[in-house]
């Protein structure tokens, strides 16, 4: 370990020695007004909720959407396989 | 944590009516502990009071996903470190220390740390809880986290498992690193010092 690896680990121990804050009291009128904000927020993040649900909706309609694209795009532009070029060369015509 | 005279069951089932003496009730037995919390991770300029008012205010809003599964203080510890990490991110800037910025006692902090292998005598104690702090700003949220709970609150690897919900295995790594950005930090300051 280097030297200041030492520095620091000497900092970080007597930092940790630092006598924490009394856990203090409850300040006047806080319960209150946490009670207040709770009350006035309603019940539960249903918004938060439902704008998650609407965004995974999303991403999922995408990603069909571009999979849809990307197999038709592959279909189409495809060279018609040998199966395929015999069975057109065998259906009659007016049945094409 | 809970005191033997609070009834966790009866308080979560008054929480669940939006009972407002419940509510009451939770805050004042939750408080020490959300205030530690804050206290130790709190962004600069952010009062403690507010921010302990938005973990409660999210605590009580999200009540009915508590399982049950953990301790109410585990659960408890989750939301207000997600909170602070939150505030903690939304200060972008994180702001770069110099030498020039020290008061008195903390360069001398550092010239003794320099000039002596010894540890720093008990006095020194808040000093160099301030100048670590002041590092840390330097430091991106989960790592700054990461670094006041094992290193300055004595948390134990599992205890930080328990109260974020990551894994052992990304905890060990990002305390590394973290450490790492940590030294660099220190060592440009001290580099500055000798100028």
């Amino acid at each position: 370990m280097k030297p200041n690896d030492h520095s620091l680990d000497r900092l970080l121990r007597s930092a940790g020695n630092a006598v924490p804050h009394a856990a203090d009291e409850v300040p006047f009128g806080f319960a209150t007004r946490v009670v207040s904000g709770w009350l006035a927020a309603g019940p539960g993040d249903v918004m938060g909720l439902q704008t998650l649900w609407f965004r995974r909706s999303l991403l999922g309609a995408l990603a069909v959407m571009l999979l849809s694209v990307g197999w038709s795009y592959k279909t189409d532009t495809a060279a018609p396989n040998e199966e395929m070029a015999i069975a057109t060369y065998a259906t009659p015509a007016d049945l094409q | 944590m809970d005191e033997p005279g609070f009834d966790i069951e009866a308080c979560l089932e008054g929480l669940r009516r939006r009972d407002e003496r419940a509510a009451s009730d939770f805050v004042r037995e939750h408080y020490p502990l959300v205030l530690k919390i804050v206290r130790s991770h709190l962004p600069r300029r952010t009062a403690e009071e507010d921010l302990c008012q938005v973990v409660f205010i999210k605590i009580l809003s999200n009540i009915g996903q508590y399982s049950g599964k953990v301790p109410i203080a585990h659960w408890v510890s989750r939301i207000a470190i997600n909170t602070c990490l939150n505030a903690l991110k939304a200060e972008s800037i994180r702001p770069e220390i110099r030498w020039s910025d020290l008061s008195e006692d903390q360069a001398a902090v550092l010239n003794n740390l320099a000039s002596s292998p010894a540890a720093l005598s008990p006095d020194s104690a808040a000093t160099s809880r301030d100048i670590v702090e002041t590092l840390l700003a330097g430091l991106k949220p989960r790592d700054r986290l990461l670094v006041t709970m094992l290193h300055l609150e004595g948390y134990s690897m599992d205890d930080v498992k328990q109260a974020t919900g990551w894994n052992i295995a990304t905890i060990k790594v990002r305390a590394f690193r973290a450490r790492q950005k940590l030294k660099q930090i220190f060592q440009e300051l001290n580099n500055e010092g000798k100028l």
